[in-house]
């Protein structure tokens, strides 16, 4: 039996040259090495053909810029639905909240202090709850409107409720393609599903800031007229965002 | 160039932008190295991002008694192993999709035909399966080995086992690896030389 970690040495070209004279002296007279030293190389001209798929991560940190500034962590495996579900509990607190994406990646930039550490099982746990709670959060919306059908009747309002009422379809609306998103994402690419979810809340953010900033306004003049229930839901789902905020 | 090592003396004390160097510098090796251990992109690009994310908490305590690298290898290493317990699953054979000659055709070399592309690309996903299917220690040697390209030595401090346990299972593996691309039709792969494999269509090689 010859000597396989000799034999391995030499395919790896690791041998030292009076080894590796002394080893290439018993090829000569071997054919079952040479066979084998001979099969191995091509073995490894093989695995040249396996390449990862191309990554640009453009990962950087940024948790201890002199700003305030806070950036979350996150990508395209570790929860998309999730990342849906906190850029829905952020626009609906009206958190300042920036988003990237870079091949897939998302970054998530909201004004806060220290860095969130995604991976970790609690904040899954977390973000699953804060998730239902934005499944309810998202009915109580469409009953609370269905309750108030003279939310934005058409001419004669001021500018100001005629603005809440569009936003508020308009929120209603982004809280519909962000639920619809996260449904897709149970059965697609993970990576499209970022792509496009990120596409939509930076249409929905440019188009509609001024009006969502009407509809907080709005909201809370019409507290009152909102159900306890979204209420309630509300002050829960802010409270699941700080909770997550603060891991 | 700036080396590793100034940098991460630069990071140490306290300059942001000189670990970001670092990460730029090695984070497509270090994805690479995730993904041919779990075998899943996404999995991967998390695993990547994860290892600069501790690197970048642990540094204070980096005393430089390794190469940045073999020490970014080991957070790597570590954090797929994590993900192996915890998705109690063995790595995943990602084949590429489905093949698209554009995207092929601008990777080309320019004396390779589609054709060669084409059977370039079955090769990868006959070895990508082949890969999965050996055992973790086997693996992570042949990663280690032919994908990083580190020495014997160096696998050996990294994985904290004897230099011939890694001799030893480069071997087994790579003796593994040879017969499954034979049994997946791998043609010549008892032939020395340029790879210029065709492989046949796997079915047939399952179904014994």
């Amino acid at each position: 039996m010859c000597d396989k970690e000799l034999l391995v040495s030499y395919v790896y070209d690791e041998l030292e040259g009076g080894e590796r004279k002394a080893f290439q002296h018993h090829l000569a007279s071997c054919l079952a090495c040479r066979e084998e030293v001979q099969g191995l190389r091509a073995t490894r001209g093989h695995l040249v053909a396996w390449s990862p798929p191309d990554a640009a991560l453009d990962l950087r940190i940024s948790g201890a810029a002199p700003s305030r500034a806070r950036r979350v962590w996150m990508s395209a495996g570790w929860g998309l639905p999730a990342a849906a579900a906190l850029v829905l509990a952020a626009a609906a607190t009206m958190a300042p909240v920036e988003i990237t994406t870079a091949h897939g990646g998302v970054t998530i930039r909201t004004a806060g202090a220290r860095m969130v550490q995604p991976a970790d099982d609690g904040t899954r746990e977390a973000l699953a709850v804060l998730q239902q709670r934005l499944r309810d959060l998202e009915g109580a919306l469409a009953s609370a409107r269905a309750a108030e059908p003279e939310a934005a009747p058409p001419a004669a309002l001021a500018p100001a409720s005629g603005a809440s009422g569009a936003a508020a379809i308009r929120e209603a609306e982004l809280l519909r393609r962000v639920r619809q998103l996260i449904d897709e994402s149970e059965n697609r690419q993970h990576q499209q599903f970022a792509g496009r979810l990120v596409q939509v809340v930076r249409q929905m953010q440019a188009e509609h800031s001024l009006d969502l900033i009407r509809l907080e306004q709005a909201l809370n003049q019409h507290q009152g007229a909102w159900s306890d229930e979204l209420f309630r839901q509300r002050e829960e789902m802010k409270q699941f965002y700080r909770l997550v905020n603060q891991r | 160039m700036t080396t590793d090592e100034e940098l991460v003396a630069r990071a140490r004390g306290g300059d942001l932008d000189s670990f970001n160097q670092l990460v730029r510098r090695w984070e497509r090796r270090i994805h690479a190295l995730a993904y041919r251990v779990i075998g899943r992109d996404e999995d991967a690009r998390d695993v990547a991002q994860e290892a600069f994310l501790r690197a970048y908490r642990a540094l204070p305590g980096f005393k430089g008694q390794a190469k940045f690298s073999s020490w970014l290898y080991r957070i790597t290493l570590n954090l797929c192993r994590d993900w192996m317990r915890r998705e109690r699953r063995t790595p995943v054979a990602q084949a590429p999709e489905g093949v698209d000659l554009l995207e092929m055709a601008s990777e080309a070399a320019p004396s390779e035909s589609i054709e060669d592309l084409v059977s370039r690309k079955e090769l990868g996903r006959a070895v990508a399966k082949a890969m999965s299917n050996l055992p973790d220690e086997q693996r992570t040697a042949i990663i280690l080995k032919e994908y990083q390209g580190l020495t014997f030595q160096e696998i050996a401090d990294l994985l904290e086992c004897p230099l011939s346990t890694v001799k030893t299972r480069l071997y087994q593996g790579l003796s593994v690896l040879r017969r499954q691309l034979e049994q997946a039709g791998v043609e010549g792969a008892g032939a020395a030389g340029r790879p210029r494999a065709v492989v046949r269509p796997l079915r047939s090689a399952h179904g014994d």
